[in-house]
C-alpha cells in the first residue's frame, strides 16, 4: 500500500510536474493569504500584514525545494532543471559550446575510427585458437586443420588415407561455397572443376577462417600438388638438389601449452642436426621457427600503436583544452556560484549541476564524436591500402562505442570536476566580495591552466616530430635511387593453369615477347620470374667458386636467383656496368652463363673483374656441375623493396634455367596506357587458357608498395595537425582569458606610464615562456621515443636535428600567433575603463 | 513572541500534523492553527517547516488531500487522515507514551531507589 502510493505520487509527479508546481504556489500563497487577514483582523494594517506574513513564513523557495524533495522527485527535477540550464548555458555561449564541443568531438571522433581498425587488424582475435601459439600452405596435409583448431562449419576435412592417395578432394571456404553454391549443403559431394580437375567437396570452413590471407577460396590435400610431387620425385633421385622447395613449403605447428618458441626452436635444431649426421647436405638451411601472431609484419604493428598512441595524445590534447575551458569559465562563474550558494543552493547541488554541464558537453561531443567516427573509419577503409588485413572488416561496433562512452565519461570526469571542486574549496562570502577575481586568490587555478597548456605543446612536439620523421622518410623514399626507370614501363603477369605443359608454355612466353616487342611504340620487352622479391630473402650461397673453397652454409647471406628472359634488363633500364647482355646465342646447350649485380661482384670478387669467372649453381635439368660463366655487371636495382638494401642478384637465362619467367616488363616510347590495351590482347589471342593478371605501370606498383606508409604517413600527419591545431586553439584561449581576468591590471599598468608595446609584449612574453616550457619538454620526450620508431624511418634519423628544430620552430611560431589576438586586446585597453571594470 | 513557546522537539511535528487531521480535514494553514489552538498556543511551529512535512506525510501514504472551498469561499487543498495514516498515529501515540513513561521513570528516580 505505502510503496503504491510512493510509486503514484512519483508518477504523478513526473506527469504533471508543471501541475504540481501550481498547485504549491496555490497553497503556500492562500497559507500567506489567510495569514495576512488574520493579522488584519486583529488589526495589522494591510501593506504590513502582508509583509508580516511573509517573514513568519519563511524563505518561500526553500520551503518549495524541501517539498519537492519530501515528495522524492527532487532527483529527476533538479535533473531536469540541471540539463535545461545547461542547454540554455551551451546556447548563452555558443562561442565556448562550439570550441570545446569540437574539440571533444574531433578527440574522441579519431580515437574511435583508429581503434575500431586497430581493434579489427591488431585486437580482433584471429578466429584461431591462441593464434600466439601457431608456427607457419592452399595446398595443405591432412592434420593442418587439426593443428589450427579450427573445425569445418559443414562436412569434414581431409583424412591421412586422401592425403596418401592424392586423392582429389577440396575444403570451400565460406565465401566460394556462398557465391558458387548459394549457401546450400548440398554442395557436399558434388563436383568442382579447378584448373581443368575434377575436385570433390568434402567441407566448407567457416567465414571467419581465411588462411594464407583472405581471398583463400579452397584447401586440398597437399599431395595433390604437382610441385609436390616433382618435389618428392626428385628428392629421391637427387638428394642434393633442394633448391627446388627450399621455402615452398611452410610448416605450420601449435606448440604445447607451456612450451616457448625457444624450447620449440632447439628441438628443431637437435632434430635437424641428427639429420645432417645420418644425411649429410651442405645445401640444407636451417629450419627457424616463428610465431603465426607475427604474420603481420612486426612493422606494421609497431605503426598501428604509433597511431594508437597519436590518438592517445590527440585526446589527451583536446581534454586539457576543455579542461581549461572549463576552469576559465568556472573561475569567471564564482561569483555566479556563491550568489546561488547564498540563495540556499547546496554545494552538492552546485557540484551535481556542473557535473550535468560537463556530461551534457560530453555527451553531445561523445555523439557528434561517433559520427564522426564512422565517417572518418569509412573514409579511412576507402582510401586505406588494400594490404592491410582484415582492414574492411573494421566497424563502429558496440566494443568501440564502449571504449568511446568511457572515454567521453572519463574526459566529463577530468573537466567537470576540477572546476566543481575549486568552486566548493571557495567561501561564497569572499566570492561575492569579489576577493576570487583578485589574482592572489586564484594562482593555483592559474598554474593549473599553465600546466595543461604545456601539456598540450609537449604532446604536439612528440606527435610533430614523429609525423615528420615519417614524412621525410616518405620524401626520402620517393627520391631513391632505384636501379632502373620506372617511367612508362609496363607490367603483366602472364601464367598457365595447372597441368598445361612446360613445352606449351614456353612457345607462348617466347611467341608473347617476339610479337610484344614488335608492337608500335614499344622499345623493349621481356619477363622475370618474380617482378618484385618483398618476402623475406633466403640465406644462400654458390655451391662452387672456381679456384675457391666451397662456403660452409653458415656463412651464406641473402641471395636471390632470378630466371630473366627477352630484353628484361633493357627494358628495365638498368646500367651494364661491365661485360654484355644475354643473346639469342645463348642456347640450352651452350655453356651455362649468368649476369650479375653490384653487390653479388662485390660479395664474391671484391677488387675483381668478375666477368669471366667461373662459379656453379643448382640446375633442376641436371647440369648441376657445368660451370656458370659470368658474362656481364649490371647496376644493383631495388627489386627487393624499396625500403631495404639491394641483396646481391643471379641473373639466368631462361633457356638455361629450365623455368619460364611469369613477370613481362615492357618499355614504350610514348603513354604506356595505349600499349596496355594492346599488349593484354596480343597475348590473349595466343593462347586462349593463359592467366593474364592486369596491366600496370611500374609507377602504379611501386606506388603500391609504398601505400601502408603513406597510409601511416598521413594518418600521423593529420593527428599531428589536429595537435597543432588544438594547442594553438589552447595557448589562444588561455591569454584570451588571462588578459580578460587582467583587464584592470593592465589598466594600472597603463595609467602609471606603460606603453602599448610594452603591454603587448608583457602578453606575448608570458604565452611564449609556456609555450617554450612546452616545446622543451616535448623536445626532450620526443628525443626519447623516436629511437623507438627507428625502423619505421627510412634516410633520416631518429633524432635528425632538422626535423627537431623545424618542428620546435613550427609550434613556436603558432603559439605566438595564437598569442597576437589576445595580445592586441591587451594593447587596446582603456586604462580609464579598465580601472573602473568589475 | 511569547517567550513561554516551546520548541517543537524533533520529530513530533510529524505526529502532531497527523492528529491534527485526524479531528476533520484541514487546510495547512488550518493544521498550525489547530496545533496552536490545541497546545494553547505554547508551541511554536515554523511554518515553512510546515508544508514539507505535509508533503512526506502525504507521500508516505499517511494522509491524502484534495482541493475544496475554504470558509471564506477560496480554493484550498485539504488534508485528511487515511487508514494507514490512522494505524501510524496510533502507533506513535504508543510509542511516545512508552517513551514519555520511561524518560519519567528515569527523571524521578532518587538517590535511595539506585
Amino acid at each position: 500500500m505505502r510503496l503504491w502510493s510512493k510509486v503514484r505520487s512519483w508518477v504523478r509527479a513526473l506527469l504533471r510536474r508543471s501541475r504540481m508546481e501550481r498547485e504549491m504556489d496555490a497553497e503556500l500563497r492562500f497559507h500567506i493569504e489567510v495569514f495576512a487577514e488574520d493579522l488584519v483582523r486583529n488589526g495589522v494594517p494591510r501593506e504590513e500584514a502582508l509583509r508580516r506574513a511573509r517573514i513568519e513564513f519563511g524563505g518561500v523557495e526553500r520551503a518549495k525545494e524541501e517539498c519537492r524533495d519530501a515528495r522524492g522527485t527532487s532527483f529527476i527535477d533538479s535533473l531536469l532543471q540541471d540539463l535545461s540550464f545547461g542547454l540554455r548555458m551551451m546556447r548563452k555561449n555558443p562561442g565556448f559550446t562550439a570550441v570545446a564541443v569540437l574539440t571533444l568531438a574531433l578527440g574522441i571522433g579519431a580515437n574511435t575510427a583508429i581503434f575500431s581498425i586497430i581493434e579489427a587488424v591488431l585486437l580482433r582475435p584471429l578466429s584461431y585458437k591462441d593464434p600466439g601459439k601457431l608456427v607457419l600452405p592452399a595446398f595443405v596435409s591432412a592434420d593442418f586443420f587439426p593443428t589450427m583448431g579450427i573445425w569445418p562449419e559443414l562436412g569434414r576435412t581431409f583424412t591421412s588415407e586422401e592425403e596418401l592417395h592424392q586423392a582429389h578432394v577440396v575444403v570451400l571456404s565460406h565465401g566460394l561455397w556462398l557465391r558458387r553454391f548459394g549457401g546450400s549443403p548440398e554442395a557436399i559431394g558434388q563436383n568442382l572443376q579447378i584448373d581443368g580437375i575434377e575436385w570433390k567437396i568434402i567441407g566448407v570452413m567457416p567465414a571467419t577462417f581465411h588462411f594464407p590471407d583472405k581471398d583463400q577460396q579452397f584447401w586440398a590435400p597437399l599431395t595433390t600438388n604437382r610441385s609436390w610431387q616433382e618435389a618428392a620425385l626428385t628428392t629421391k633421385i637427387d638428394p642434393s638438389n633442394t633448391r627446388l622447395f627450399y621455402a615452398r613449403w611452410l610448416v605450420v605447428g601449435r606448440l604445447k601449452t607451456g612450451v616457448s618458441l625457444q624450447q620449440a626452436q632447439a628441438e628443431i635444431d637437435s632434430l635437424f642436426a641428427h639429420l645432417a649426421e645420418s644425411d649429410p647436405d651442405p645445401n640444407r638451411a636451417p629450419v627457424r621457427a616463428f610465431p603465426l601472431g607475427l604474420n603481420l609484419s612486426a612493422n606494421m604493428r609497431l605503426a598501428l600503436f604509433v597511431l594508437f598512441g597519436a590518438v592517445i595524445s590527440v585526446l589527451l590534447i583536446a581534454c586539457s583544452n576543455v579542461a581549461n575551458l572549463v576552469l576559465a569559465r568556472g573561475a569567471g562563474r564564482t561569483h555566479e556560484m556563491a550568489l546561488r550558494t547564498a540563495l540556499g543552493a547546496g554545494r552538492s547541488r552546485l557540484t551535481r549541476q556542473l557535473f550535468t554541464e560537463s556530461a551534457l558537453l560530453a555527451l553531445v561531443s561523445g555523439c557528434l564524436g561517433l559520427l564522426l567516427a564512422s565517417f572518418c573509419l569509412h573514409a579511412l577503409i576507402t582510401f586505406g591500402p588494400g594490404d592491410i588485413p582484415r582492414l574492411d572488416e573494421a566497424r563502429v561496433d558496440a566494443r568501440v562505442l564502449g571504449f568511446t562512452l568511457a572515454v567521453s565519461l572519463l574526459a566529463t570526469v577530468v573537466f567537470g570536476l576540477i572546476p566543481a571542486w575549486r568552486i566548493s574549496q571557495s567561501d561564497p562570502q569572499e566570492s561575492l566580495k569579489g576577493a576570487f577575481r583578485s589574482a592572489s586568490g586564484s594562482v593555483a587555478l592559474r598554474r593549473m591552466r599553465n600546466a595543461l597548456v604545456v601539456l598540450e605543446f609537449a604532446l604536439a612536439i612528440v606527435l610533430l616530430t614523429g609525423a615528420g620523421l615519417l614524412v621525410r622518410s616518405f620524401l626520402a623514399l620517393e627520391e631513391v635511387d632505384l636501379g632502373f626507370q620506372p617511367e612508362r614501363l609496363l607490367t603483366l603477369r602472364v601464367t598457365m593453369p595447372a597441368g598445361v605443359s612446360q613445352a606449351r608454355t614456353l612457345v607462348l612466353h617466347e611467341e608473347a615477347l617476339e610479337r610484344a616487342a614488335a608492337l608500335p611504340g614499344v622499345k623493349a620487352a621481356g619477363a622475370i620470374s618474380d617482378l618484385f622479391e618483398l618476402s623475406n630473402v633466403q640465406n644462400l650461397g654458390l655451391r662452387a667458386i672456381e679456384g675457391r673453397e666451397p662456403e660452409p652454409p653458415d656463412k651464406w647471406t641473402p641471395l636471390i636467383w632470378q630466371t630473366v628472359s627477352g630484353d628484361y634488363l633493357q627494358a628495365m633500364g638498368a646500367l651494364l656496368l661491365r661485360g654484355r647482355y644475354f643473346s639469342q646465342q645463348d642456347m640450352a646447350n651452350s655453356p651455362l652463363v649468368a649476369l650479375i649485380d653490384e653487390n653479388m661482384a662485390r660479395r664474391y670478387w671484391p677488387g675483381e673483374d668478375p666477368v669471366g669467372k667461373r662459379f656453379k649453381g643448382q640446375d633442376p635439368r641436371g647440369r648441376n656441375d657445368d660451370w656458370v660463366t659470368v658474362i656481364g655487371v649490371v647496376g644493383n636495382m631495388r627489386r627487393n623493396g624499396l625500403e631495404r638494401e639491394p641483396v646481391p642478384h643471379v641473373f639466368e637465362w631462361y633457356k638455361q634455367s629450365g623455368s619460364t619467367p611469369r613477370d613481362f616488363v615492357v618499355r614504350t616510347a610514348g603513354d604506356p596506357r595505349i600499349t596496355a590495351v594492346t599488349l593484354r590482347s596480343l597475348i590473349r589471342s595466343l593462347d586462349p587458357v593463359a592467366i593474364l593478371s592486369p596491366v600496370t605501370t611500374m609507377n602504379e606498383q611501386l606506388s603500391e608498395q609504398l601505400s601502408p606508409r603513406r597510409f601511416q604517413t598521413s594518418l600521423l600527419g593529420l593527428f599531428s595537425l589536429i595537435a597543432l591545431v588544438l594547442a594553438t586553439v589552447g595557448i589562444f584561449a588561455l591569454m584570451h582569458y588571462t588578459v580578460a581576468q587582467r583587464t584592470q591590471e593592465i589598466g594600472i599598468r597603463m595609467a602609471l606610464g606603460a606603453r602599448r608595446s610594452d603591454i603587448m609584449r608583457f602578453v606575448i612574453r608570458e604565452g611564449a615562456l609556456l609555450a617554450l616550457a612546452g616545446v622543451s619538454i616535448g623536445t626532450f620526450a620526443a628525443l626519447a621515443l623516436t629511437r623507438f620508431i627507428s625502423s619505421l624511418l627510412f634516410g633520416v634519423g631518429a633524432s635528425d636535428p632538422a626535423t627537431f628544430a623545424g618542428v620546435a620552430a613550427l609550434l613556436m611560431v603558432f603559439a605566438l600567433v595564437g598569442c597576437c589576438v589576445p595580445a592586441r586586446r591587451a594593447m587596446r585597453v582603456d586604462p580609464m575603463v579598465a580601472l573602473r571594470y568589475e | 513572541m511569547d517567550k513561554k513557546q516551546m520548541e517543537l522537539l524533533q520529530g513530533t511535528l510529524d505526529m502532531l500534523i497527523l492528529k491534527a487531521v485526524s479531528l476533520g480535514p484541514l487546510h495547512g494553514y488550518g493544521v498550525l492553527l489547530r496545533i496552536q489552538q490545541i497546545s494553547k498556543d505554547r508551541l511554536e511551529i515554523q511554518q515553512g517547516s510546515l508544508y514539507p512535512a505535509l508533503y512526506r506525510l502525504e507521500h508516505q501514504g499517511w494522509i491524502a488531500s484534495e482541493w475544496g472551498e475554504s470558509e471564506n469561499k477560496r480554493k484550498a487543498k485539504y488534508y485528511r487522515l487515511t487508514a494507514a495514516g490512522k494505524r501510524k498515529l496510533q502507533t506513535e501515540a504508543e510509542k511516545w507514551n512508552r517513551m514519555a513513561e520511561l524518560i519519567e521513570g528515569i527523571l524521578g528516580t532518587t538517590a535511595e531507589e539506585v
